[in-house]
Formats: structure tokens, sequence, C-alpha cells
């Protein structure tokens, strides 16, 4: 009787184990199909995501720690984000004044909606020791002040640095904050002199306590990744030590049809200009992934030197502008920014450039995108998005910008399917979006003599 | 007995080897006649696209009454107006159209064009191009536009530390025309008219000057025939004679300090020439540029950024600006206040890097990335056309391309070393400059302090 229970017992542990070993096999067929697209492991109780893109042409492995708050998150003087992300990483890589032991190439930058700790191993280090590194990020700072305070200065040498390189975005960053009228996705990640000279260690620290812990962050490695070895690593790495409640959530955007406009004299600029930001939002019936076919192929409509775009109007077949540039990007899931910057061709008033511009915006809305247009689109990028799954640097695009905007990153294929799926009504439909009444802030740039 | 054991493991390696050596040989380099009798060169490779470089011999800044920003305005305006009876906007949508990418630019001795487009469109794509090259409308509402966003450009470029800083070196030691060519200035930008632009535009894209470089499908017929279309008539171009003799580059080793007021931060710039032997072995250089600055590990980051915690990011480049000059430049933006240190610990990081050289792990880290690169870019599938045009342009016989990969390979620690050694400049022999927003508060022992521009000229 004995003998026979034992042999049940025995049997049900061979077929427990059989059942693991399908289990294993399961997994192993299922990572090998997924190998070539995202893969969403589905064991990470610590972090808020964990997502695998695999890369097998890629001899160098990608890591992106993306903490899921930015400037957008914080308060006080603006660039706060952005000086914490520098303490952040020193602090983790434990690289103050001496020099780093390993070579892994690391960096870091601040955006508005996400700060993100990038580490790419090139002398093959291994994942144990670049996770490791990257888990220090929620490790308390242990920087000296002396050294924070040399930190900060160093920031102020960046927003120099950029300064330089880039004349107007000053501007550009006190437009954008006008347009979303104290709303927090309008703080300037950057700062300015004055800010960056106000930011003060202790609001650092705070920010760091409270928003970087791992279930507010998601891992994403890119390149030629063992799937088990990154599972395993992220039990050991990242873990939740200490309780510090419900993740934060960041306020909507409140939209509305506000119009907001000034006028900036400076000497820094050499002739006038006419800045225009715009936030559309984004007709509400779409996924995410039919959100990101229909940005990138609206960007370039509105772009392109065709019928469908601005420059024809405005730049050949009129001489409305002299020079001309044309951003449409997401700022959040929901609401796309939309941002002109044009100097004006001889004898036109920044007034009647700023006028001709909604007026063309609105007739490429009524005229609608044709039906040529749509067909060209479609036809251009039907092997890229057919392709998608199987192309992991493409791929790589999607995924990062959704997980800057705290978006649950989409897979090739239903990126794909998403653009099968359109029809040149949906274009129309966020064209007209585009050119309707929202929220808009137009700056005339005057130069001084 | 014992090695005859182990002769299958022999054959197999040797077999594997043959494969590998075979594979790692370069697409061939054709030396083609087209039907229209020009001589090209072509590389065969597995591929639908067809990539033509194309190098029109200009001497135009050498002759008289040249302005030498013309160049760059005329490129842009032939690129964005007209062309015989195509208007301006359909040009470039009849480009995007066919999914070709055209591009043109200029050097001091050449202007260098690239058009890219899959083997059915190529043709066409060449048709395009040469009308630009032959019969562009030189519209005067387009050209005003164009110097117009060029004048603007180099007004704000008036502001900036690395322009002023670069200009300057520029101006002490290049042939004038070459150092205005690259500066372009407010006052050139602004002086250039459109006659002179139909001037340069007569002279210009000569196609019996013109070096030609090619790739595209095995089948060369469609590429061959492109590029008889692109040069359709560019024989009747008429480039003038030069009267101008290039003066001849001195490098200068000074101190400089150069004030602008509209900058908040010191920007700290050295520059060693590269020379004689260091000419035959750039890429000894290149390995330098790479260890003192290309990396948040690199030597002069290291010193300037997590020792002194003066710059957020520091450079160094391998500047190759023409067949005569080419310079190693290092550098980085600091706060004013830490400008002599910076400049102090730099030239201190480099005199170490130029006497004790590498560490062995160092330089193999740097090789492995030129190794990397070179064999990402040469091997059986890939021949960047423009490798070969720049091996012509040096004078070197095309067969020049082949040797790069080896050359890198066969790099040693020791060579490098030595070669660090006898022919970077000590860093008191560079010209080393800080571009300030208040010179006067800066204590340092120099050669000359600028604070206009035509300041300059007593630093020579």
């Amino acid at each position: 009787m004995l003998k026979v229970q034992l042999n049940c017992y025995y049997l049900c542990y061979i077929m427990f184990r059989l059942f693991l070993l399908m289990l294993l096999v399961a997994q192993l067929v299922v990572g090998a199909f997924a190998a070539e697209d995202l893969y969403k492991p589905a064991y990470s109780r610590a972090l808020h995501g964990v997502y695998l893109l695999h890369n097998p042409d890629d001899e160098i492995t990608h890591y992106y720690l993306v903490v899921h708050a930015g400037e957008a998150d914080m308060s006080g003087p603006h660039g706060l984000s952005h000086f914490l992300e520098h303490l952040a990483m020193f602090s983790a890589a434990h690289k103050d004044r001496g020099e780093s032991t390993i070579k892994v190439d690391e960096n870091a930058f601040a955006y508005k909606t996400a700060t993100v700790f990038f580490a790419a191993d090139k002398e093959n280090e291994g994942p144990d020791v670049v996770l490791g590194r990257l888990a220090n990020v929620f490790e308390p700072i242990h920087l000296d002040r002396q050294f924070m305070r040399e930190e900060r200065r160093i920031v102020e040498r960046e927003f120099q640095h950029h300064q330089q390189r880039y004349p107007y975005s000053h501007h550009s960053d006190a437009v954008f904050s006008r347009l979303l009228d104290g709303q927090s996705v309008g703080r300037s990640v950057l700062g300015t002199q004055e800010s960056i000279r106000q930011l003060s260690i202790d609001d650092a620290l705070h920010a760091h306590q409270k928003f970087y812990r791992p279930d507010n962050a998601s891992l994403y490695v890119w390149g030629d990744v063992n799937y088990s070895t990154i599972n395993k690593l992220v039990k050991k790495h990242f873990s939740i030590k200490e309780e510090k409640g419900d993740r934060h959530q960041r306020e909507r955007l409140a939209l509305g049809d506000k119009r907001h406009q000034d006028e900036a004299r400076s000497e820094d600029i050499f002739r006038d200009r006419v800045m225009i930001k715009k936030l559309v939002p984004f007709p509400a019936q779409y996924s995410w992934a039919q959100k990101m076919v229909l940005r990138d192929h609206l960007h370039d409509l509105l772009t392109s030197n065709g019928r469908s775009g601005l420059r024809q109007p405005l730049q050949f077949d009129a001489f409305w502008v002299a020079d001309l540039e044309i951003e449409l990007d997401f700022i959040t899931q929901n609401v796309l920014a939309l941002e002109i910057f044009a100097a004006p061709d001889f004898d036109v008033e920044l007034e009647q450039l700023a006028t001709e511009i909604e007026t063309q915006l609105s007739n490429l809305a009524t005229a609608g995108v044709s039906r040529a247009s749509f067909y060209d689109l479609k036809n251009d990028t039907e092997f890229f998005y057919a392709d998608l799954q199987n192309t992991p640097g493409d791929l790589h695009e999607y995924v990062f910008k959704s997980l800057l905007l705290g978006v649950e990153p989409v897979n090739g294929r239903d990126i794909n399917k998403a653009a099968k799926g359109l029809t040149h009504l949906d274009y129309d439909a966020v064209m007209q979006a585009i050119a309707a009444p929202s929220d808009i802030a137009i700056r005339f740039l005057r130069a001084t003599p | 007995m014992k090695y005859l054991r182990q002769l299958p493991f022999i054959l197999i390696f040797t077999f594997l080897s043959g494969c590998i050596a075979v594979n790692a040989d370069l697409p061939e380099i054709k030396s083609v006649t087209t039907d229209k009798g020009h001589d090209v060169y072509y590389i065969p490779l597995e591929t639908e696209t067809v990539t033509i470089h194309a190098a029109f011999k200009n001497d135009y800044i050498f002759t008289e009454g040249a302005n030498p920003v013309v160049p760059h305005i005329g490129l842009q305006l032939i690129q964005q107006a007209g062309a015989g009876d195509i208007e301006p906007a359909t040009l470039l949508s009849e480009f995007e159209d066919l999914g070709a990418d055209a591009q043109l630019h200029a050097r001091p001795d050449a202007i260098h064009g690239k058009l890219v487009a899959d083997v059915a469109d190529i043709e066409a794509a060449a048709k395009l191009a040469n009308q630009v090259l032959t019969d562009s409308t030189l519209d005067e509402r387009w050209f005003r536009r164009v110097a117009g966003n060029l004048v603007e450009k180099a007004g704000l470029d008036r502001n900036h530390s690395g322009v002023l800083g670069w200009s300057a070196m520029r101006k002490l030691s290049f042939d004038p025309m070459v150092a205005r060519f690259w500066s372009a200035s407010f006052a050139d930008t602004q002086a250039v008219e459109l006659d002179q632009v139909k001037d340069w535009y007569q002279q210009s894209f000569n196609a019996g000057d013109a070096i030609i470089v090619l790739s595209g499908p095995k089948d060369m017929a469609s590429g061959l025939r492109a590029v008889d279309i692109l040069l359709d008539q560019l024989d009747q171009k008429q480039p003038r004679a030069v009267t101008v003799e290039q003066e001849p580059f001195v490098p200068v080793a000074k101190t400089i300090l150069i004030e602008n007021s509209a900058a908040n931060d010191a920007l700290v710039l050295l520059f060693d020439h590269v020379k004689g032997e260091a000419r035959r072995r750039e890429f000894e250089t290149y390995f330098t540029a790479y260890e003192l600055g290309a990396t948040s590990e690199s030597r002069l980051h290291r010193k300037l950024r997590d020792e002194l915690r003066a710059a957020y990011e520091v450079f160094t480049q391998f500047a190759d600006f023409d067949r005569q000059v080419r310079l190693l430049a290092m550098g980085g933006q600091v706060s004013p206040d830490q400008a002599v240190a910076a400049l102090r610990l730099a030239s201190e990081t480099y005199d170490n890097y130029r006497e004790q050289g590498m560490d062995q792990s160092g330089f193999d880290q740097v090789k492995k990335v030129y190794v990397d690169h070179f064999e990402d870019i040469l091997n059986e599938d890939s021949l960047p056309p423009n490798l070969v045009l720049e091996a012509l342009l040096e004078g070197h016989e095309v067969e020049f391309v082949n040797s790069l990969l080896p050359t890198v390979r066969g790099m040693n620690l020791m060579t490098h070393n030595e070669f660090s050694a006898a022919h970077l400049s000590p860093s008191d022999q560079l010209l080393r400059i800080i571009v300030a927003p208040d010179i006067d508060a800066i204590e340092l022992d120099v050669d000359c302090r600028v604070k206009q521009p035509e300041q300059l000229a007593e630093c020579v």
C-alpha cells in the first residue's frame, strides 16, 4: 500500500516536473517567436515594467532605466529634475572625484515626463554589473554637499552650452510655459541661469526620495539579450526595500482654446521671427499604436515639400517665409504639440505671417489629406511597418518614445496592424484636430538693430 | 601519429580560415569608361541602390575678386531655386517622389555631390540633378531668401564663443581665402551679390575635372547611364584661371585671450598641427583624440569634469580642413573663473599623454573602436564610394582603401606611444585660446589680448 502511495507521489512528482519542463519549452518557444519583437515578461513585481528588445546584430547591449518622473513632477525653480538626474547618476556610479572602475558608457537624460539612466555595455562587463549600477539610482544619494554644489555649477555650464548652441531655446521654453498656462508640463527641463542658481540640494534629495523608486520605473534592455539572465537579475537587483505608499499620479493636462500672444525684443537675435506653439488634443478613438503611426505620417505631410504640407503655400507658391521649421510631437499620450518657427520673407510683417500660417493650417484641414498623398504614404511605409517586428533599430524608437511618456510600449506586430487599419478618413480627422481651435501661444521675436 | 590525430581539426580550421579570409575581401573597384567617355570607378555590390559620389575640382576662391562665401550661398541657392522649366517646389518634390537623396557641399578645392536612388529611378534622379548643375534659374528672390538665412546665421555666430575661437585659429594660421571660406563671416556673407553667384555657377561643375565614384548593382548599365546623364553638357562649364596663390599653412604657437561680452561662460581651446610623419600616420592622431576626449572616461573629461569640476563636457577632434591643414583640436566650455586652471590642467593632461602614452588596456579599447568601425563599413558587402573618392583626392590609388583596416589592425602600443612622444607638439608649442566674457579679469601670461576682431592681426 505504501509502495503504491509512494509510486503515486513519484508519478505526481514526475508529472509536475514534466509540466515545468513543458512550461519552460513553451516559454522558450514563445521567446523564440518574440525574439525579434518587443518582449514583456510578466514576472517583475518590483519594477513598473520590464521590456526586452532582442537585437542579435548588436554586439553592445543597451540598458535604459526609465524613472517615470520628470520636470513636470517637480516644484520650485525650474531645472530641478535635471539637477537631480546629475546627482543620482554620480551617486549610482559611485563616481565623485574618482575614476570609474568599470568601462560602461553611462549617461542620463531628464525630460518633462521621465528621467532616463542609460548604460551601453561596450566592454562586456555583463548585465549583472550594469544592472547593479543602474539599480543604485534608487539608493539614497551619498554625495557630499560640496560636490553637489559644484555639480549645480556644472548644470549651469550645461545650460550655457545649450544657450550658445541654440540661441532661441529660452524663447521656446518661455512660449511653451505660457501655452501650458501654469500647468506642470510647461516647466522647463533646462531652466534658466537664475532658476538653476536657486535650485536647492534638499529639494533635489526630497524629490529623489519621493519619485525614485523601482515601482515608479521601467527597465528596458535592447541588444543581444539573454532573457532568463535578465529575469534573474531583475529579481536580484530591483526590489522594493521601503514602503513609500501609492505611486505618484501626475495631473491630467487641462486643455481649452486660449490664445496667448506676446512680443519680445532681443539683442541676441539677428532678424525678426515668429514662434507659434499649439496644443492638439488627439481624437480619443485611437489606440496608442494608431496614434504613433498617425503622428509620424502627419508630421511627414506637414513638413513635406508636396501639396499636403505647409511649405508649398508659405514658401514655394508664395513668398511668405524665408525659413520655416515645423515640429509635431506628443507631449503626453493624448496631446500633440505643434511648433512652428518662421522668419518672414522680404516685405512681410510678423503679424501677417502668423495670420497666414494659421490660415494655411486651416486650409489643410478643410481640403483634407488627399487620396494620392494618403496612398503614397501607405505605399512608402508599408514595408517599414510590416518589417518592424524584425527591425529592432526602428522598433526601438517607438518603445523609447512610449516609455518617455509613461505609456505601455507596443510591439511591432501591433504597430503594423494599426498602420494597416487606418484609412484616409483617420488622417483627415487628425488633420482637422490640428487645425481646430485649441490652446495656442504666439511670440513675435523682434531683433534689436 | 600524435599530429595525424589533429589533422582533421587542422584541415577544418584551415578551411574555415580560408572562408573568413575570402569573406573579408572588399568588393572590387572597377575602372570603367561610360558610353560618353567619362572615366569612373564603379563598386559592384549586392544592392538595388545606386550611390554616386562626385568631386568637381573648384578653385573659385583663388580667382580674381572671389568672395569665398559665394560657394556656400550658391550651392544652397541651386538646390532650392528651380532649374530649367521646373519650378522650385516641383524640383524638390520630384526628388522626393523618386525617393532620391541629393546633396551638395563645398570644400576649398572641390564641390562634393552625392546622389542616391533606387536603380529604377537613378537615371530620372540624375536628369533632375543635371538640370540643377547646368540650368539653375538662380532666381533673384530665392537668392535674397537663401542669402538672408545665411546672413542671419553669420549674425548669430558673432556671439558664439566657439565660432570666435575657431575663426581666430583659422585667421592666424590658414591661407586668408581658405580662412574666410571656412569662417563665412557676417561681413563676407552680407557682401555676396547675385552676379557673383552667377559668375561662380558658370565656372563650377566642370565635367573634365570631375572624379566620379559610384556603387550599385553588379549590372552596371543603369549606374553608368546615370553618370552620363548627370554630366551631360557639363564639359561646357569654363573654370577661370587661378590668380591668387594659396599661402602655405603656418602653425602658430601662441596663447591668446579673446573677449566675447555676449557669452556667460569661457571657452578653452588648444590646437596642434598634424604635420610631417603625422600626416602619413593619421590614425595615430585619431587614437590620441579618442583617448583624450571622446568619452566620459577620457583623460580630459576626467580632469576637467571630474577633478577640476569646471566643464560640463570636453571635446577633442581631428579637424580635417583641406589637403594642407589637419589639426588635433581640444577644449571645453568652463566657468570664467576656472578658465586659467582649465587651460593649465588641459595642457598638463595633454603633455602627460604625449610623454607617457597609453597603457595596454586603454590602447586596446581605442583600437577596438576603430577596428569595429572599419569592419562595419569595409567588408565584402560594403565599401562606401566616398572613402574611395577621398583616397583619390589625397593622391592615393583606389587600392588605398584596402589598406585601411589592416593598417588599424596592425597598430600597436609601443609604436603609438613612440609616435606620441615624437610627433605631438609640447603644449607650449600649441595654439591656445581662451574666449571669455571679460578678459581683463583673467590673469594669465599671454601673447595677445583681443577685445575687437581687428586686434587679432596684431597677434601674428
